[in-house]
């Protein structure tokens, strides 16, 4: 039977993203309304991106404006940057690495691996959807500010 | 400290990147000398992403100028391209797609499936990989200008 993509696929990454928040940063994130992706315009400073695939292949990212990006990071690396260097990259991909890896569990009738991750860095840029799948943006609101989570996936 | 990617890991990326744009966008593309992607200060306008997974792990980008994807863009699907529109930004992430289904086909010990690609669009973004492994670059040149490639790879799973 072919696998349809529902909004309950997205669940698994929202839960994995509060508990990576929880535990790892120390910050309670609050999810917000998801909004489908192709309505969504928006921008950011850092990115962190990672590939999915085996039953459905997507990607799953966490986006964040620069400020919002230091803060989460300083708190998780329990540092005191005060720049975007090479530090806050490799932390803003070690937390999708985490939110990516906890919420395959939550998939495994999906039987999902996910890629290494890539950072990207650059003012106001935007994440567009891949063609065809379905795609969601989690507006998530903390006490550190306020950042995206966007999740694609598709039928492989 | 992580290692970087395996010269043995980035020649299908490289040959699959000549291939994939002899074949699709009718131009010879050249490689240029493989660096280390972290210390390269290089930034784009547009960016095709896409993971690797199953007995391996990685993570493949191709990143272009603004003017450079718009000449590309246009050969490839035989149609003039004049902004980084909606048709532009799918033929990014298909380019991306395409390099990535064949590397694979040179990387058939490690069992890889792909991942969905995505799209960035910013002016002067950058890509970076994580931790697990350094990435490398390979600069391109062609007929429609330079192009980067961003593979990070690893079969340390």
């Amino acid at each position: 039977m072919p696998i349809a993509i529902r909004a309950e696929h997205v669940n698994p990454f929202i839960l994995s993203n509060l508990e990576t928040f929880s535990k790892m940063v120390g910050v309670e994130a609050r999810p917000g309304k998801p909004i489908l992706k192709h309505d969504a315009r928006l921008d950011y400073d850092i990115s962190g991106i990672i590939g999915l695939s085996g039953k459905v292949i997507g990607s799953v990212s966490l986006s964040f404006p620069q400020a919002t990006a230091l803060a989460v990071c300083n708190k998780f690396m329990s540092a005191n940057l005060k720049e975007m260097n090479g530090e806050i990259l490799d932390a803003v991909g070690e937390l999708i690495n985490i939110v990516a890896g906890n919420a395959k569990k939550g998939l495994s009738e999906f039987n999902i691996e996910i890629s290494l991750p890539s950072v990207i860095v650059g003012r106001n840029h935007r994440i567009v959807e891949p063609k065809g799948s379905v795609g969601f943006v989690i507006p998530f609101s903390s006490p550190l500010g306020d950042f995206h989570m966007a999740v694609s996936l598709k039928p492989a | 400290m992580a290692s970087p990617v395996k010269v043995e890991h980035i020649n299908p990326f490289v040959n699959a990147t000549k291939v994939t744009f002899e074949t699709m966008v009718h131009t010879a593309v050249t490689p240029g000398k493989i660096m280390l992607l972290s210390g390269s200060k290089l930034n784009y306008d547009i960016s095709g992403i896409i993971g690797l997974s199953g007995g391996a792990k990685g993570t493949v980008a191709i990143s272009f100028p603004r003017v450079t994807a718009l000449k590309v863009v246009s050969e490839f699907i035989g149609e003039k391209q004049l902004a980084l529109d909606e048709t532009v930004k799918d033929a990014v992430g298909e380019l991306a797609n395409i390099i990535a289904g064949a590397a694979k086909k040179d990387l058939t010990q490690y069992k890889i499936s792909i991942s969905l690609p995505t799209v960035i669009i910013g002016e002067n973004h950058k890509v970076q990989g994580g931790k697990e492994v350094m990435p490398l670059l390979v600069p391109f040149d062609s007929q429609f200008g330079s192009f980067h490639l961003v593979v990070g790879f690893t079969s340390e799973v």
